[in-house]
């Protein structure tokens, strides 16, 4: 494989694949506090 | 109409992960599979990409944000939430935009209907080691010419879809998607490995992800790419609004849209180097050009069934999972769909049951036509799918009328990203891209010299697209008060909250 496509490929694949691990994880973070803090859930219908 | 008492307690996601898991599954439909890897390649390849992400950021994600602000704060379908969001007079935008996504309902079941057919060939061995592309291009055509065929599978996915959404949320959708959807990117992550393992696999990573800058400049690029964006992120349907009303109170929006956006793109990534990196790898690249220039339908159903044979364990396990990938992506984009015309459905007064029976008996015989007549099909794609345009428009101008800085500060307020004027210029300058995306779409109708652009009889024309729509237009607006009167609720406070219970009409308590 060429260098100009392993440059590209992580660039724009690896760019998505860390835009979605880090948001995933900074809302795991978030949802993890606010249950912590008791405002997480609601009551449901069931 | 049929209200609930105050004490009934709406159903809810019962956490941020069931409503992004929704959320992605509506997003991530066959359009990831199948368009997504032939509009790159015709888009420029990494050129086309860096369009898409551009076009994610200014459109996707600040629309689906309106959705949700829309969807949240009205606890109401589409008709409701606008008749809360923009006053009674604009009931009828609601209609609009739910109609238009039912267009898409009726057709996208026939199409779910090929997948699981397509699915069961797979895992019965159809697409065996002796099988080319002239036994599957027969099959295909022996297939859609068979209506008892594709009515029966048409028949299948939608009563599927609609024992899900007859359950309910947290007892269909919630425990649904909660699987499917995970599932389905572990699926397209063994597609890719697979893919990407093949010898020769590299001229296809090239063909997806180095860019072609000659194309920098092309207009029909930036269309393609904002086009593909917005079929494919599900923003301006109404859907992301629809699950927004069971969204919990104090829910992000702007990240649960970034990861919405970004969830939905990676899909379209590892299913375009799952495609493309197959066909590359085991055919030559005048195979691979023939492949993605042969539609959506023939690059997956002829040209990428072909190939499954000649990859190490294609026939029993890859070619199966390439089509149980297929199925996962529709069936979770049709139970939205169908979700969305039952919570309207709901909304002016009738039980989720009856609602759900009478959607799913609509569907069936909605999608008819398109079972029976691929032009129909195509014709019902271009005019809803355009549509939808006008859709996003909608819910653009909801905000508008609102009043951009106070739906900026609601959605501010539970919002850990800071929603900035970014938001609201984004929001404000929407018109303005609408007209140049859709001026656009205009143009290349009008010129197509294959179409006469005004008659309303022919696929793609201009003709046909605006005859569809100036009915929905009328009859929407007649019905406009009966929308008004049934989605009745008490009026928003100032930073969007909802003074009204919240509860849903119709819904079992």
């Amino acid at each position: 494989m060429d260098a100009e496509t392993v440059i590209w490929t992580l660039i724009l694949f690896g760019g998505t694949v860390l835009a979605v691990v880090w948001l995933g994880y900074v809302a795991w973070r978030k949802e993890r506090e606010s249950t912590a803090d008791g405002n997480g859930a609601e009551p449901s219908a069931e | 109409m049929a209200r609930q008492t105050s004490d009934a307690k709406r159903e809810i996601f019962s956490s941020r992960f069931a409503f992004v898991a929704a959320a992605i599954g509506m997003a991530v439909g066959t359009g990831n599979i199948w368009r997504f890897p032939r509009d790159v390649g015709a888009g420029g390849g990494g050129v086309f990409i860096i369009a898409v992400v551009l076009a994610n950021l200014v459109w996707a994600i600040p629309l689906l944000m309106a959705e949700s602000l829309l969807g949240s704060r009205s606890r109401l379908g589409t008709i409701g939430a606008f008749r809360a969001f923009m006053g009674r007079k604009f009931a009828w935008m609601g209609g609009f935009m739910a109609v238009v996504t039912v267009g898409i309902l009726f057709y996208y079941t026939v199409i779910c209907g090929w997948a699981i057919r397509y699915f069961v060939y797979a895992v019965s061995g159809k697409f065996s080691s002796g099988v080319g592309r002239k036994q599957t291009q027969q099959l295909w055509d022996d297939f859609v010419g068979n209506p008892a065929q594709t009515l029966l599978f048409h028949v299948v996915a939608a009563l599927l879809v609609g024992f899900v959404v007859l359950r309910g949320l947290k007892g269909g959708l919630e425990k649904v998607l909660n699987i499917t959807v995970p599932m389905l990117f572990v699926v397209l992550v063994l597609l890719a490995i697979r893919a990407m393992t093949l010898t020769g696999s590299d001229e296809g990573l090239r063909y997806l992800f180095v860019p072609d800058w000659s194309k920098m400049l092309d207009g029909e690029m930036w269309l393609g790419a904002f086009v593909q964006m917005a079929f494919s992120t599900g923003a301006g349907w109404g859907l992301y609004l629809t699950y927004s009303v069971y969204m919990r109170k104090k829910e992000d929006f702007a990240l649960n849209s970034g990861i919405v956006v970004a969830g939905n793109h990676l899909a379209s990534m590892l299913a375009g180097i799952a495609v493309i990196c197959t066909v590359f790898a085991v055919q030559s690249p005048q195979y691979a050009e023939e492949a993605v220039a042969a539609g959506d339908q023939g690059l997956m159903f002829v040209y990428l069934a072909a190939l499954f044979g000649q990859i190490p364990g294609g026939t029993w396990f890859f070619g199966p999972l390439f089509f149980l990938v297929l199925v996962l992506a529709g069936l979770s984009s049709l139970i939205a769909m169908m979700e969305l015309a039952v919570r309207n459905v709901i909304d002016l007064g009738v039980k989720r049951k009856k609602a759900v029976v009478a959607i799913v008996l609509l569907t069936l015989v909605g999608g008819v036509p398109s079972a029976l007549d691929l032009d129909v099909l195509t014709n019902q794609d271009n005019v809803w799918g355009v549509g939808l345009l006008i859709s996003g428009l909608f819910a653009a101008i909801a905000m508008m009328r609102f009043g951009l800085e106070r739906a900026r500060r609601a959605l501010d307020l539970t919002s850990d990203f800071k929603v900035g004027a970014w938001w609201k210029v984004l929001i404000g300058l929407f018109p303005l891209m609408f007209a140049v995306v859709f001026g656009w779409f205009m143009y290349l109708s009008i010129t197509d010299s294959s179409q006469t652009w005004y008659d309303p009889f022919q696929t793609f024309s201009i003709g046909t697209m605006v005859l569809q729509w100036t009915v929905l237009f009328v009859v929407m607006l007649l019905l406009n008060n009966l929308f008004a009167r049934k989605t009745s609720r008490s009026s928003l406070t100032t930073d969007g909250d909802e003074q009204a219970s919240p509860t849903h009409q119709g819904e079992a308590v």
